[in-house]
């Protein structure tokens, strides 16, 4: 059964055709939950409000976007609900940032080449969730997830023009917090 | 290039659009500058982390788990039988209907309380059916013709009362809605400046971005002027973060007017003018 018809048939009320139809954005989903509050309880959660907010609201889908674009709009925003609910502070718990930048370890990296790895992108992690919500999002969905300008206009409902400023911006401060610890990204290498 | 042009170049490179002769006057730039030489290494550096994510994490089985019950479990929500929602839609219609058939008119007072009472019961209403998980699209349309019904009922009260009812409505929603507009600080001192950009559009979502990180209130008004693009942005902000917004703005400006044009002396209420290049 083909992306489509899962997406009628979960309209219809399918619940298995449903879960099928998001087996294959859960990944997607978690990735952007995981990079915007930087700890797996709350990615977690997240996922779970996304997919019923999904769920529920289905049969307003219209096929005009890319399913995968509208899915990223409806868990962008409940990032965002969740986040602006909190007026979130950066968790500095390095715990819950090294959560956010685990990966298997390399076939040829050391322990301590993969512990960097692990370190620097805790850091990135932690500077992109010292950013504002907004910027956050743009430059998630541009930097890790790859969305295009006009996939992240549509997921965030604005225009190209304020995503590209606010991607701009927010790699400008990314810049700017890793010149500021030089020493650690100089340990990691270009 | 120069020094100013450099942040578009690293993002066109963060973005795979940066053609080889692009890189190659980047790379000279930066050879005779320290501070961008800085910032190519950061750029660098953060693209290889970023390439190092992927757009995809596997989720933890308890977790999958745990979204496919939820989404099970409110599949089997009934639907059918939602009795908050009927109680709130039964009460609405009572009160409609209580209106409609009312013995007497009321009149003056009583009209204006009637309309206000009928008009709360079904918002009531269709404020309990929101705020019900999953309700399906058409119990919200059972509320909304609650609503409307209501609606319909105050208004076949004597419609002299009603009018003065509603005009007494509508003040309070202006002054509301009045209270809600940015601040433009009637009679505090407004600092004008004036900016010529290469691109309106662009320079105004910059500064609605930054109003906001800068904790501010803005407005912008767009115009054209002798066939150029144009816009006032009034904007309001504490008084700490004036000087820094005005310096993230003044990088736009084409002008050539002196870095001390855009400096702040407590004033704290600005009217940036953008004219297109």
């Amino acid at each position: 059964m083909d992306e489509r018809q899962l997406i009628e048939r979960a309209i219809r009320g399918d619940a298995r055709a449903f879960n099928d139809l998001m087996s294959a954005q859960e990944k997607r989903m978690y990735a952007v939950a995981m990079r915007m509050f930087g700890n797996r309880e709350d990615a977690e959660d997240c996922l779970q409000d996304a997919m019923l907010r999904i769920f529920r609201s289905i049969s307003g889908f219209k096929f005009q976007s890319s399913f995968s674009t509208w899915v990223y709009r409806v868990t962008m925003n409940t990032c965002l609900d969740e986040l602006r609910k909190r007026k979130n502070r950066p968790n500095t718990s390095l715990d819950g940032l090294l959560d956010a930048g685990w990966m298997p370890a390399d076939a040829q990296d050391t322990p301590e080449q993969h512990a960097l790895r692990a370190e620097v992108r805790g850091s990135v992690y932690g500077f992109i969730r010292e950013l504002p919500e907004d910027m956050r999002a743009a430059v998630v969905l541009r930097d890790i997830q790859g969305l295009s300008y006009e996939d992240i206009a549509q997921a965030l409902d604005t225009n190209v023009g304020t995503v590209k400023s606010r991607i701009s911006r927010g790699r400008e401060k990314l810049r700017e917090k890793i010149m500021a610890k030089s020493e650690l990204f100089d340990r990691y290498g270009v | 290039m120069n020094c100013t042009q450099l942040d578009q170049y690293l993002d066109a490179m963060l973005d795979g659009t940066l053609t080889a002769d692009e890189l190659s006057s980047v790379d000279d730039h930066c050879q005779g500058c320290a501070a961008c030489a800085e910032k190519l290494k950061a750029n660098r550096q953060m693209m290889r982390v970023f390439a190092e994510m992927a757009p995809e994490m596997d989720v933890p089985l308890p977790a999958q788990a745990r979204w496919r019950e939820a989404v099970r479990n409110e599949a089997r929500r009934p639907a059918r039988l939602n009795f908050r929602l009927i109680g709130g839609i039964a009460a609405a219609l009572v009160v409609a209907l209580g209106a409609t058939f009312a013995l007497k008119a009321p009149a003056g007072d009583d009209a204006k309380m009637l309309s206000v009472r009928t008009e709360q019961s079904a918002d009531a209403a269709l404020s309990d059916s929101r705020t019900l998980d999953a309700a399906p699209a058409m119990e919200f349309e059972a509320a909304d013709d609650a609503l409307i019904e209501a609606d319909g009922a105050a208004e076949s009260v004597n419609m002299a009362e009603e009018d003065e009812a509603v005009q007494e409505a509508e003040a309070v929603e202006f002054a509301a809605e009045a209270a809600n507009l940015p601040v433009k600080s009637v009679g505090a001192p407004m600092r004008e400046i004036g900016m010529v950009v290469d691109d309106v559009n662009r320079v105004c979502d910059y500064a609605r971005d930054l109003a906001q990180e800068y904790e501010g209130d803005i407005d912008i008004q767009h115009f054209d002027e002798d066939g150029a693009a144009c816009a006032n942005l009034y904007i309001d902000l504490p008084a700490a973060n004036a000087p820094e917004f005005l310096e993230a703005m003044r990088h736009f400006d084409h002008s050539g007017a002196p870095a001390d044009a855009f400096d702040v002396d407590g004033e704290t209420s600005l009217l940036l003018v953008l004219r297109s290049e």
